[in-house]
């Protein structure tokens, strides 16, 4: 089928954009196995001895627990915000209803170096010092919005009719939830969760003002670039590339579950 | 199954407290900060306009905003006509690689932001791939410099960054608007270029604004990709906004230049759309939200 269509313009320019897209990571990637410590051309040869050095490095190891420590109490948090939020968005038309749903679209409007700097604010105020705990809340402000849109889009789709039914064979109002509702969203808040991890992984912009002591993969990874770099950047870059790709792989299996198509949803988030 | 209004306010205050309590609260307290002058990370004396004064007439500033620009609007430009062209492939494309092209973009979205800033540094820099290949070509014989530390490489690394986020809203745009439209056009004598502009770009039009906008709004935000790429000469806004809540310390400083900053998005905001609007790039009597 492809043959047979001419080569239009329109597909060069898909091809080298995607190119112009994906030629940096493939070439970074490339020299976290350069058996020299160059970056340059052409390439020394092949080795592993970068991974196996950063494996060593106390520093990378602990900021690896923070960042796994972060997304994992991130990825809980905002999808239960989200997801309780979004079930009463789906089910009730009020003024309450939409000022939620406009405050909750909020972050993902904002660079993240305002959010950031009120952070600075809010732990001034309240004397709050930073940490694991600021980390998380940064993290989980610029995911909910994300949460929410996934699994307001699942709930819309969502039979209400089921729950009618439990409810008339004689099921409670939390009985209902626990066996119908749930189970149903469930692969979306699967879903959710994993998209909200791999978001809280790589967050770097905010993560500058809220960490304090700690340092996350990504802080890391721009502290070794304030210095010269040697391919060892390269391989933490490599691991901070793949673990969101794997969670967001998993993230759009658990949505081809539930049936919610994940490029036409995240695409609703720009508008 | 309904819920009460009770039930409805409980589900919802969790995301209202995080909200509240971490956006907007901190807004408010950061425009208080903006009314004092700040020394040692301590507010000083009575309010006042100063900072505010100071950002507008110093020039130290002036040359701020105008790197900002300089690479906030190709950066914007570049990625939703950049963006367009992927999402309207994958809308109208018409082949078996349109599907792998969307999971493509989204896997494009999803890729470390950070790890793409680091790629194009490394590639960029003067013992880069890119040098040390034009050097052993004989192209050059010695580094590039403005490869890597220059408004351009900014620009790139920038561009590499929210370009996949435009090409997934126009995805979701280009999804709603119908073929027929097109096909009518065209059978009404319209070249493809002529309906492009004046039916599908119309069409879409609420979301190139909005696009459009958010981008350069998010690259002046932004203070990471123009230190590691950009260099010295790519100073721009949320540089220096974030050092202000950084090594200097002075708060009232960096807060009132944020308040400019929204200000000046909101101006960005309204004369895109004016100017949209006159080139009829928007659709007639829409309720733009």
């Amino acid at each position: 089928m492809t043959r047979r269509q001419p080569i239009s313009g329109l597909a060069i320019g898909t091809c080298l954009i995607l190119l112009f897209l994906f030629a940096p990571l493939a070439v970074a990637t490339l020299y976290a196995f350069n058996s020299s410590s160059s970056l340059s051309w052409p390439f020394a040869g092949f080795s592993t001895r970068w991974f196996e050095k950063i494996f060593t490095d106390q520093r990378f190891i602990s900021s690896l627990e923070t960042s796994f420590q972060a997304a994992i109490l991130t990825a809980i948090l905002a999808t239960a915000i989200g997801t309780f939020a979004a079930f009463a968005f789906s089910r009730v038309y009020s003024r309450l209803g939409s000022a939620g749903q406009a405050l909750g679209r909020l972050p993902v409007m904002l660079p993240p170096v305002f959010i950031g700097i009120g952070f600075i604010a809010f732990m001034r105020v309240t004397s709050w010092s930073p940490g694991l705990p600021t980390i998380v809340l940064g993290h989980t402000v610029v995911a909910i919005p994300w949460v929410i849109l996934v699994m307001l889009s699942r709930l819309r789709s969502f039979d209400v009719e089921l729950e009618f039914a439990a409810r008339d064979l004689g099921a409670g109002a939390w009985q209902t939830i626990r066996r119908i509702t749930i189970p149903t969203i469930a692969p979306a808040m699967l879903g959710a969760a994993l998209l909200a991890f791999s978001w809280s992984f790589d967050e770097t912009l905010i993560t500058t003002f809220t960490a304090g002591t700690e340092t996350t993969v990504p802080l890391y990874i721009l502290g070794k670039m304030r210095r010269l770099i040697d391919p060892s950047g390269n391989a933490v870059a490599t691991i901070l590339l793949l673990i969101p790709w794997i969670a967001f792989g998993l993230a759009a299996l658990a949505f081809r579950r539930s049936g919610t198509g994940l490029g036409a949803v995240l695409g609703q988030q720009g508008r | 199954m309904r819920i009460g209004r009770r039930l409805e306010a409980l589900l919802i205050s969790p995301l209202l407290v995080a909200m509240l309590g971490f956006i907007v609260f901190p807004v408010l307290v950061l425009f208080g900060y903006s009314l004092f002058a700040w020394l040692y990370v301590q507010p000083q004396g009575d309010p006042t306009l100063n900072n505010y004064i100071q950002v507008l007439t110093d020039p130290l500033y002036r040359t701020i905003a105008v790197n900002t620009l300089l690479i906030g609007i190709p950066t914007a430009a570049l990625s939703v006509a950049g963006g367009y062209v992927l999402a309207y492939y994958i809308v109208f494309g018409g082949s078996t690689w349109r599907g792998i092209v969307l999971v493509l973009v989204v896997t494009a979205l999803m890729a470390s932001f950070l790890v793409r800033i680091y790629a194009w540094r490394t590639l960029l820099g003067a013992t880069g791939v890119v040098n040390s290949i034009l050097a052993g070509l004989g192209l050059v014989d010695r580094p590039v410099e403005f490869f890597a530390f220059s408004k351009l490489a900014a620009v790139i690394a920038e561009v590499s960054v929210f370009l996949p986020l435009a090409a997934l809203t126009f995805f979701a745009a280009l999804s709603g608007v119908s073929p027929d439209l097109r096909g009518a056009a065209r059978d009404l004598g319209a070249s493809r270029l002529q309906a492009l502009r004046r039916i599908t770009i119309p069409l879409t039009g609420p979301a190139i604004l909005a696009s459009t906008a958010l981008i350069f709004f998010l690259s002046a935000g932004d203070f990471i990709t123009p230190v590691f790429v950009g260099g010295v000469e790519s100073v721009t806004v949320g540089i220096v906004i974030a050092n202000a809540f950084g090594v200097i310390g002075n708060f009232g400083m960096g807060a009132a230049l944020s308040f400019l900053v929204l200000l000046a998005f909101v101006l960005v905001y309204a004369g895109l759309r004016a100017g949209m609007r006159a080139g009829n790039f928007l659709p007639e009597r829409t309720g733009q939200p």
